[in-house]
């Protein structure tokens, strides 16, 4: 009966009942469609954040040279020895390499149960002297059994008995190794004979989830290591030998072979070996190596290495992501580099007592079966965790394994928790509009119900039926609501990232998302409506109508604006003080993510909150003000009807101005992030690339580039460009106190200034135009990094000697002094330790080239224009390579620096303005059903209907201009927190901006709403019943 | 028949029928052959629920039309005005009491009584106190009507409804929801006033002791219902 009822009452009340079902149902799905945001998000953050890995995993061998020794233990009997009984242990050690092992030691340690019989221990058939006593494992620190030098091919038996002190298997009865001088790491007995690089790629290759694995040796070699034999020439600088199969070539496609090919026999040269040699295809090329001897090679093929970051990424820890370019480079077989190129590096250590300054590496890389990874970073880091334990498996214990897509994948995990965090408090206010959406339809819903229930109350109905009628209708209500939002969340998520970003979540976790999303709204709104329900059903009529009039809304009364807003004053100053907002910007080669104090949020969202109430309390104090006195004659009754109106029930207005102004705020704060987001974002790829575009000539670049040639790249769209000198460890700085290799750039100063993003803060004492005009004006000016001054105790004014182009056959010293200090220089991501003038550097070692060109646009909105007129000018002419703000910013390992805030703020902010025009919709429909009464009686007064439209339109445009305003000043005090909170996704300080056209599009559509809502609200009014409504009582 | 008064206007009613549609088809709400009410005269009208008491004087209120017949108010035929016209012709010549007091919340008593005063453009402030005073109501001239009893609010309802000096006043049981002493007190301000002004009074009532107070009763029977062509059926007017 009751639900007969209710279903009747939602029917014939279709308006009532659709404004109610519109705004559960856009503040569900906005939740909703954060959450299936967050999980598509999270599905493609394992490909974004392993794209950028050049390899996997690598796997290195930790053989050492001259370490090649087997030591085999045997024990018999074998099985179970009971009590007083004996077991004989056997240890034979062979050097099966043809270089001797020195400091040879054994050590060999008996089980718990097993004592060493005393003079038992035999070296090859004879009593060792002085063996009452368990020789192998001396002294209070066990030390082992010294055998000295073992020549190459020695061998050794060693024996001695255990006797049992109770019944014991022996199958463990002692535990052998061995260590030497060249392997400083004990090697445990039995251990598998060394197998070859290739065997262990093709095991490692085998495995599941390995897509390849590919052997990869390398070792440096001295200057000027290559040489055409014919011409005697060889290439100057340091030089690296590499040797790798075609199938790794063909993985990797910055592995460019210019002509020729990669073939079994034979070397490839790089391009700057074959310029500098004058090799070609088919030339002979002799390579010095390690020992003194040489190998001579046909040149098979010329290769433009230059860019292959599996090559030339430092190996050591610590150092992962240093890019160490070494340009005389060969590569040869890697039957060549086993059987000619190890054997030298192991007479060379043999020959240096057992150590090499820079020994080979052998490795195998590996790349996994990415398609396999699963969507989510933390359950893919387990996948590829797993991976690697089964590759420590395949290979000796003491190998290392450089799990490179497992430490991105941990820094992708916590990114993405981050991530999940940041959206859902993105997301919260959202959920928060819908509960509060709720609670404002509800409140106008049992306005309008009052009459309803009085009635009901009259015909014999009581409290427990009203209210069960209440839950009834809440629950239809909500239930409908919370299945149409959760679709239409799915829906909005889908078209925002794409069906094939959400179609990657996992049904799990979009279950969950879709089961959190449509309880909690069920929850949320239901109770946000029940409450309000039941607070009408518990007053009496005539009290609820007096309260109508007199009685502010209980925010009003509690004062929680002023108290929220204290709470955010009192937030921000510790925070301040605890310096909080800095958090920890991100590095994927140390493993960190991104850190942010997302307890800060908080404050955005209580300025949101507590600056709405606040503006509507403020807006109410107005209309009160403004409320004439009671006077026996009205003047024009439409302007006296709206002033006593809006002045004697202001909180009507009120509760209408706080919902707009936290929509509206909400959408501007979302904004004005998103543009300050994708404006720092740009800011920092072009801080980290020097300018907007970086223009490198490479080793197969057919032009040569001076410093004078800078005009080439001034093309259309290009305002300014300027050549740039840099490269690792260039220099060395020399002080009176010390001195150190150092990375130097030198630019000139009035070009660079141009055309580099440079700015005044990171110069210490003084601006950067000042600073670097001083190294325009003064040939022997140089400006150093605050930590390279603080290395060479050097301060401005002090001399320094500086080593330029070191290393080279150019190398020239220059005494130059110090001008200044720099914190930081636009465009060396790996570094910059001085600063001095290209035309000073030019001076002293003409020959020198720049190592690249930074060019401008003229503006952004000339970027595109620009690179067009790049690409088809000098680098359609020439080998040039051509990196840009937005290449920069795709490189960026960090999945934080991709996150598609503006995808989530589209989608905030399109619910969002939906939800305005719904609230305006509500509270013009609010309006009719509270005062229709009062509108036909006006009508019957003789009051035209134009009259009653421009009354309901004044109020709706009260409620929409004032909440407009109140929104725009709460959203860009709710940006400014939020962009200051995430400050650390930032890599530069961000700067904080509110695009008009933000402020423009929800004012406009606020107003557009509030237009056809009163529009239609009025027309509503003309269809009333007067005779009906007016002898109702 | 009673004669004409200066102040009020003469009311005629030809050949009213009032049909409303609804989902089960066409019911007549109201059907009357004729009611006359001479100029400054009091005419109460009764019969039993549902027999178009208030259709009819939703009618005379011009706040409806009828869906076929004539309502004369004075000179003026308000059943062929438009919307607008008639909005403009309630401005100027009616006053209008009901059961519900119907007072704006948001307005004081003066205000209440000054608002139809400056819909329709005349009156001045005396007037306003002036209708109060005379209806005992100046002293809660400046109370919202929720600090009101229902008796005080339906005495500012009357005030409200004469103030702009009406040629006619119509009440639709403005007694309805008052007690007998309350509802007595009522009666016979609308009687004294409606007499001052000279204003056509035309009241509904399910009480004969309150249409005793007019100078007339008319009862209304009720239509046939559901009508047809061949079952109309007349209305009569005793």
């Amino acid at each position: 009966m009751l639900a007969r009822f209710v279903l009747a009452d939602l029917l014939r009340n279709p308006r009532r009942t659709l404004s109610t079902l519109v705004g559960v149902a856009l503040g569900v799905g906005l939740f909703c469609g954060v959450l299936f945001f967050v999980d598509g998000l999270s599905a493609s953050m394992t490909q974004r954040a392993v794209a950028p890995l050049p390899i996997d995993m690598q796997h290195v061998v930790a053989e050492r040279i001259g370490g090649s020794l087997l030591l085999t233990q045997t024990v018999d009997p074998d099985g179970v020895i009971g009590v007083g009984r004996q077991v004989g242990v056997t240890l034979e050690l062979a050097n099966g390499d043809d270089v001797a092992a020195n400091e040879v030691t054994i050590r060999s340690l008996p089980s718990g149960s097993l004592s060493y019989v005393p003079g038992s221990a035999r070296l090859d058939g004879a009593q060792i002297a002085g063996a009452e006593s368990n020789p192998f494992a001396q002294g209070p620190g066990l030390s082992g059994l010294n055998l000295g030098t073992m020549l190459a091919g020695e061998a050794h038996r060693l024996e001695y008995r255990l006797e049992a002190r109770r019944q014991v298997a022996v199958d463990d009865a002692a535990r052998s190794t061995f260590s030497s001088r060249e392997q400083v790491t004990p090697i445990p007995a039995n251990r598998p004979a060394p197998t070859s690089l290739e065997e262990v790629a093709d095991r490692i290759a085998a495995l599941d989830g390995v897509a390849s694995a590919r052997a990869l040796s390398f070792g440096d070699l001295g200057v000027g290591a290559i040489a055409d034999p014919a011409s005697g020439t060889s290439a100057p600088g340091p030089t690296r030998v590499f040797a790798f199969d075609a199938g790794y070539a063909a993985r990797d496609d910055d592995i460019r072979i210019e002509s020729g090919g990669l073939r079994n026999t034979g070397a490839v040269i790089s391009a700057e070996v074959a310029a500098a040699t004058g090799a070609g295809v088919g030339d002979a090329i002799t390579v010095a190596l390690p020992d003194g001897s040489s190998i001579t090679e046909r040149v098979s093929g010329i290769a433009d290495l230059s860019r292959a970051q599996a090559l030339f990424s430092s190996r050591r820890g610590g150092d992962l992501e240093t890019f160490v370019y070494v340009r005389n480079s060969v590569v040869v077989s890697p039957t060549v580099f086993a059987d000619t190129v190890l054997p030298a590096y192991e007479r060379a250590a043999a020959a240096g007592g057992g150590r090499l300054k820079s020994p080979p590496v052998r490795e195998v890389d590996i790349a996994l079966q990415r398609h396999l990874l699963d969507a989510d970073p933390a359950t893919a880091l387990r996948q590829t965790e797993r991976i690697g334990a089964a590759v420590r498996a395949v290979a000796a214990s003491d190998d290392n394994l450089l799990d490179n897509i497992s430490n991105t994948l941990t820094v992708a995990e916590a990114d993405a928790k981050v991530a999940k965090a940041l959206f859902v408090f993105l997301g919260v206010p959202g959920g928060l509009l819908a509960a509060m959406l709720s609670a404002y339809a509800g409140v106008v819903l049992a306005e309008a119900q009052r009459r309803e229930q009085a009635t009901l109350r009259i015909r014999g109905a009581g409290r427990r039926q009203l209210l069960a009628m209440l839950a009834l209708r809440t629950s239809v209500l909500t239930a409908t609501g919370s299945v149409v939002g959760l679709s239409l969340g799915y829906l909005a998520a889908a078209i925002t990232l794409g069906q094939d970003s959400l179609g990657r979540a996992s049904a799990a976790s979009l279950a969950v998302s879709a089961a959190v999303g449509a309880v909690g709204g069920f929850v949320a709104t239901g109770s946000a409506l029940y409450l309000t329900g039941r607070r009408s059903i518990d007053r009496e009529i005539n009290e609820d109508r007096a309260l109508l009039a007199t009685r502010p809304p209980l925010w009003r009364r509690a004062w929680l604006d002023v108290l929220g807003l204290a709470v955010v004053a009192v937030g921000t100053a510790l925070a301040l003080r605890l310096r909080a907002f800095d958090g920890e910007a991100g590095s994927v080669y140390f493993g960190r993510a991104v850190r942010l104090n997302l307890r800060l949020l908080v404050l955005p969202i209580g300025i949101w909150v507590s600056a709405s109430l606040l503006s509507a309390r403020g807006l109410g104090r107005m209309l009160e003000r403004g409320s004439p006195r009671s006077a026996p004659q009205l003047g024009r009754p439409l302007g006296a009807l709206l002033r006593r109106s809006v002045g004697r029930r202001p909180w009507a207005i009120g509760n209408g101005v706080v919902i707009v102004s936290l929509i509206v705020g909400l959408t501007v704060s979302l904004a004005a992030f998103t543009a300050s987001y994708d404006r720092a974002k740009s800011a920092d790829a072009r801080f980290a690339n020097g300018a907007d575009f970086r223009i490198t000539p490479g080793p197969s670049t057919q032009l040569s580039y001076g410093v004078g040639d800078a005009h080439r790249f001034r093309t259309p769209g290009v305002a300014a460009s300027t050549p740039v000198i840099w490269g690792r460890d260039n220099v060395v700085l020399r002080s009176r106190r010390t001195s150190d290799p150092a990375n130097l750039v030198a630019v000139d100063p009035t070009g660079f200034l141009a055309v580099a993003p440079v700015r005044d803060e990171h110069f210490v004492n003084g601006t950067a135009a000042e600073a670097l005009g001083t190294l325009g004006d003064d040939p022997s000016a140089i400006m150093l990094s605050s930590e390279m001054a603080e290395f060479l105790r050097a301060k401005p004014g002090d001399s320094l000697d500086v080593l330029l182009v070191r290393g080279t056959d150019e190398q020239a010293e220059v005494r130059l002094h110090i001008t200044g200090l720099f914190e930081r220089l636009p465009g060396f991501p790996d570094g910059a330790d001085a600063l001095m003038a290209i035309d000073a550097h030019s001076e002293a070692v003409p020959s020198k080239r720049p190592d690249f060109f930074l060019a401008a646009a003229a503006d952004a909105g000339a970027r595109a224009e620009a690179e067009r007129s790049l690409r088809g000018g000098p680098l359609a002419t020439d080998r040039l390579a051509l990196d840009s703000a937005t290449t920069t910013l795709a490189s960026d390992q960090s999945s934080l620096a991709a996150l598609n805030v503006a995808g989530l703020v589209s989608l905030d902010s399109s619910f969002a303005l939906a939800m305005v025009v719904v609230t305006i919709g509500i509270f013009v429909f609010g309006l009719l059903l509270t005062r229709r009464r009062e509108y036909v009686t006006l009508r019957a007064q003789g009051l035209e209907a134009r009259s009653i439209r421009l009354l309901i339109g004044a109020e709706a445009a009260t409620v929409a201009l004032a909440g407009t305003a109140c929104g725009m000043f709460v959203g860009v005090g709710m940006g400014f927190y939020f962009v200051t909170v995430l400050r650390p996704l930032f890599v530069l300080t961000p700067v904080y901006s509110v695009p008009v056209a933000v402020l423009a599009a929800p004012a406009l559509l606020v107003v557009v709403a509030t237009l056809v809502a009163s529009f239609v609200g009025s027309s509503l009014v003309n269809r009333l019943n007067p005779t009906e409504l007016l002898r109702d009582e | 028949m009673t004669t004409d008064r200066p102040g009020g206007a003469a009311i005629e009613a030809t050949d009213l029928v009032v049909d409303y549609e609804t989902a089960a088809g066409r019911v007549r709400a109201l059907e009357l052959d004729h009611l006359s009410v001479p100029s400054g005269g009091g005419v109460a009208v009764m019969g039993p629920s549902g027999c178009g008491k208030s259709t009819l004087l939703g009618l005379l209120a011009a706040l409806a039309v009828p869906s076929s017949g004539l309502v004369r108010i004075g000179a003026e035929a308000v059943s062929d005005m438009s919307d607008r016209q008639r909005c403009d012709f309630r401005r100027r010549n009616l006053g209008m009491v009901y059961q519900a007091d119907n007072l704006l919340p948001h307005l004081t008593v003066e205000e209440n009584v000054a608002l139809p005063v400056a819909i329709a453009g005349v009156g001045a402030t005396s007037d306003t106190m002036e209708t109060l005073d005379r209806l005992g109501l100046g002293t809660l001239a400046q109370r919202l009507p929720d600090e009101l009893s229902g008796g005080q609010r339906q005495r500012v309802a009357v005030a409200r409804a004469i103030g702009h000096r009406p040629s006619v006043v119509l009440a639709d049981e403005p007694t309805g929801s008052l007690d007998a002493a309350n509802a007595r007190g009522v009666v016979r301000l609308l009687v004294e006033v409606h007499r001052a002004l000279g204003a056509t009074l035309v009241m509904v009532t399910h009480d004969p002791d309150i249409a005793g107070h007019l100078e007339r009763t008319v009862y209304l029977r009720p239509a046939a219902g559901r009508l047809t062509d061949a079952s109309r059926e007349a209305s009569h007017v005793g």
